[in-house]
């Protein structure tokens, strides 16, 4: 897993907790880290993801039909289920830059998916950013 | 000129701002890793 991970574009390291069955996967500065391709690097590894998770800074927004999207920047955007921690930093920070902590992926039954798929966000944790 | 400076200015701007917005991190929770 760690030599799969770690040569993907935009990892500074990888973090391994065998006994935890854990992996942290740290993107280089101003690098860009494509959890599509983590996903599938994990898989080809021989190993299957249960959960995946991100911390990252970016834009909370509503698109043009009123969805929330997280934007990291023009062109990348992730899709957000709306919650109350998602609706409620919309609404009072309109526009500002956000820390967040969310949901990517959770394995649903015997699923062992090779592909991440369309990514909704499930958020976590959302905050201004330190 | 100053046209130019301006424009060098948004462009330094836009790159500084685009490398704060980032993923920081991707946590995986894994299983039949031995």
């Amino acid at each position: 897993v760690q030599q799969h991970l770690g040569r993907l574009e935009g990892v500074a390291r990888v973090e391994v907790n065998l006994a935890g069955g854990r992996v942290a996967v740290f993107a280089k500065h101003d690098s860009r880290l494509d959890p599509e391709k983590v996903f599938k690097a994990t898989y080809d590894s021989g190993v299957s993801v249960v959960e995946m998770t991100m911390e990252a800074t970016g834009w909370l927004e509503r698109d043009s039909r009123n969805g929330l999207v997280f934007r990291l920047s023009g062109s990348e955007s992730y899709s957000v289920l709306g919650n109350d921690i998602a609706t409620r930093f919309v609404n009072d920070t309109p526009g500002e830059k956000v820390f967040v902590r969310a949901r990517l992926f959770e394995k649903a039954g015997k699923q062992k998916p090779k592909t991440l798929g369309p990514i909704r966000l499930e958020l976590i944790e959302v905050r201004k950013p330190q | 000129m100053s046209k130019n400076i301006f424009a060098s200015a948004v462009l330094v701007l836009t790159m500084w701002s685009a490398a704060l917005a980032a993923i920081d991190r991707i946590d995986l929770r894994v299983e039949g890793m031995t």
